[in-house]
């Protein structure tokens, strides 16, 4: 066809400012989600791996709120999750480290009751790494 | 009224018009091929897309198939004088284009006016870097890259697609000539140039 | 429309899209930051040397990982084997049976460097580091497992510092692979610079089966190899000594360093008000009282940086900090300001190496 008859488009629609806010829009939305899942952890529910001596005795759930005691090499000692966080309560060693390292409650965080060889560490889920630290000297 | 000679004349001057057209028009998205990519980016593999602006005005005003010609033309010579022929970033590029390019004349034809310059532009940009993205993934066995850049991909489609749209646009009104290709007045009563 | 009217819209329409893409763009970048440790990071956490390990090692090799953290425990426990003082058939336990033989006792190459390197830091500080404090140290109980600390016989702390031997106690033959120790000298204990050796050693270990980045750490004692998931460095907190789940700051600047950390706040007991650590002074037989509350030393090797804290720590916040400074390595000590360490308020005082590496934040930072 030699004669077209050339109509010009208009440049911008209504169908396009729908078309533009519709991606955008949904992209921002689906990211934001990921984005507030991942701070807040719910893309997998928390997970407690506690074990004594190479054992896992038991693995918790950290969306529940549980106290767990376990038998370790000289007693008892007892693990209370509350709130997503974890700490350990009376401990049957002399010094009383692991209950007085506090509470655990990102994932890679582990605390040790080392004379009873029991440890407890978070796994899967929850905002990952403890601020962005790797490791502490102590 | 057209005796056979008039009818000649006027089928080499289509002829001509086109082939003056396809070659002014490519020439025209190669400068802009190396304008785009000469500068500076965030992220230097998603491209502004600055040719793409003389393929969507073609595909307006001069229909699909010289603006095929002039799309695919320049990817080609514009690998060929970046040393690119037959590389991977040949490839990624030729791909990117085919797909952008068939999305947006499938948008023209049937679409349009709905769908403004605006649009075609995004959707075509958008199109072309994710092509590129799926393929560099399928390249590297990684599919991880897609998570990781797909916002990027959609900002950068709205960013730069908004822009060719609207440079598109004026471009077909201030040079219609070029975008429809009737660069010689026509002499005879019928034919008109809007 | 006319002219302004058409502007205007542009305008609008333009503004909701840059706001949309910036909106995007925002998310993004905060996904993208932890999508920069696009390595995989493995982790594994052991019992070793009575104490835990923590190996982090960031690594495409999944397997490769695995053997490192299994050749580390292996060679935790053949090294606590060398130096548990509470086992009697460690090589460190017959060392101490041989004390006042008239033949020098063969050693392991292991037990030759350390030993080696625990008398040469004795040297440098004057003594404020000690390794012939075992009988003091069974004495004060910190070190068993089964009953908790109390404050032993002041007549039997007296007897026993004052019987430390002084430098020719130990005697380094042929190289050092031979030991002779004369009668009068105190038993061998090297508890936590072994744990240093440890961490040593496991580097070198994941090292040598061609790990790149990895970080160790053996009961707070930290060694690392190559850089984090950052890209850049390891990220190591220094923990507060009288919050929990608090730290005083973040070294993340020095690459392939060792850090170790000596303080009042894990082995202690309180009696009366007053608080009796296992860092004793090998001056007075008690535990050190120069008001230090925590060092923290980073050096070239974990053995060195945890004797140099405990030598640092027995001497002081001043003298401490210029025994680390006139050793080139960087060193913090915080300390109670009025001497008190149980109400006093807390300073710190560091070399200056440490301060372009950390600014100690007293309050405490918050872990999580």
């Amino acid at each position: 066809m030699r004669q077209r008859r050339f109509r010009l488009p208009r440049l911008f629609t209504f169908a396009d400012l729908v078309l533009l806010l519709a991606v955008g829009g949904a992209s921002f939305a689906f990211y934001g989600f990921r984005f507030w899942q991942d701070r807040f952890g719910l893309t997998e529910p928390g997970r407690l791996v506690v074990q004594t001596g190479e054992r896992v005795v038991a693995q918790l759930d950290l969306s529940r709120d549980t106290t767990l005691s376990v038998e370790g090499v000289l007693g008892e000692v007892t693990i209370v999750v509350s709130s997503h966080r974890v700490s350990f309560v009376n401990a049957a060693c002399p010094l009383k480290i692991c209950e007085k390292t506090g509470e655990i409650s990102r994932r890679g965080e582990i605390i040790v009751c080392a004379p009873n060889k029991v440890l407890a560490k978070i796994a899967g889920g929850g905002p990952d790494d403890s601020g962005g630290l790797d490791g502490i000297s102590r | 009224m057209n005796n056979i000679s008039e009818q000649r004349a006027e089928d080499v001057r289509y002829r001509i018009e086109k082939l003056s057209l396809v070659a002014v028009a490519t020439v025209f998205e190669l400068v802009l091929f190396v304008l785009d990519s000469a500068i500076p980016k965030p992220i230097p593999w998603i491209k502004i897309g600055l040719a793409n602006i003389v393929t969507l005005a073609l595909l307006v005003g001069a229909g699909w198939r010289a603006a095929a010609a002039v799309h695919f033309l320049r990817i080609l010579l514009g690998a060929v004088f970046r040393g690119g022929l037959f590389t991977p970033f040949f490839l990624l590029s030729f791909s990117g284009g085919a797909v952008s390019f068939l999305v947006m004349a499938a948008v023209v034809r049937w679409a349009v006016p709905f769908v403004g310059f605006v649009g075609i532009s995004f959707l075509g940009a958008l199109a072309h870097n994710f092509t590129q993205l799926i393929l560099v993934a399928i390249a590297l066995s990684d599919i991880t890259v897609i998570e990781l850049l797909w916002p990027a991909v959609i900002f950068f489609s709205l960013l730069y697609g908004c822009f060719s749209g609207y440079s598109s646009y004026h471009f077909c009104r201030r040079v219609p000539q070029l975008a429809t290709g009737r660069l010689i007045p026509a002499r005879t009563k019928a034919a008109s140039s809007a | 429309m006319n002219v302004t009217a058409r502007w205007k819209t542009r305008l609008i329409l333009v503004l909701i899209l840059v706001l949309i893409a910036a909106g995007i763009k925002v998310l993004g970048k905060r996904y993208l930051r932890t999508g920069e440790n696009s390595v995989a990071s493995y982790f594994f956490d052991n019992f070793a040397m009575g104490t835990v390990l923590t190996v982090k090692v960031r690594t495409d090799d999944k397997s490769l990982a695995e053997k490192g953290a299994e050749l580390a425990s292996a060679e935790l426990h053949r090294i606590h084997k060398i130096f548990d003082p509470n086992d009697t058939e460690s090589e460190i336990s017959s060392l101490n049976r041989s004390r006042g033989s008239e033949s020098a006792i063969s050693v392991s190459p292991d037990m030759a460097r350390l030993l080696g390197e625990a008398l040469r830091i004795r040297n440098i500080s004057r003594g404020n580091f000690e390794p012939t404090l075992g009988e003091l140290i069974r004495l004060w109980g910190f070190s068993n497992n089964s009953h908790r600390p109390e404050i032993p016989d002041p007549l039997r702390i007296a007897v026993l510092a004052d019987s430390l031997g002084g430098a020719g106690g130990i005697e380094l033959i042929d190289g050092a692979s031979s030991v002779r120790i004369a009668a009068q000298t105190g038993a061998l204990d090297v508890g936590g610079i072994a744990k240093g050796y440890g961490v040593d050693r496991v580097v070198d270990v994941l090292a040598g089966i061609g790990i790149k980045n990895a970080l160790v750490n053996l009961g707070g004692e930290i060694g690392v190899l190559g850089v984090g998931s950052n890209g850049r460095s390891w990220r190591i907190g220094v923990q507060h000594p009288r919050k929990q789940n608090c730290h005083l700051g973040v070294i993340d600047q020095v690459e392939g360093m060792f850090i170790a950390t000596s303080g009042d706040y894990e082995r202690f007991f309180l009696e009366k008000g007053r608080r009796y650590h296992h860092i004793l002074d090998p001056a007075t037989g008690y535990p050190a009282g120069r008001g230090t509350v925590s060092v923290t030393v980073i050096a070239s090797s974990c053995l060195v940086a945890d004797a140099l804290a405990t030598a640092a720590f027995v001497m002081g916040p001043e003298q401490g900090i210029r025994l680390l400074e006139s050793l080139g390595v960087h060193g913090l000590v915080v300390y109670a300001q009025d001497g008190d360490t149980e109400s006093g308020r807390l300073a710190y005082n560091a070399t200056r190496g440490f301060l372009q590496i950390m600014k100690p934040e007293l309050e405490g930072l918050p872990i999580n």
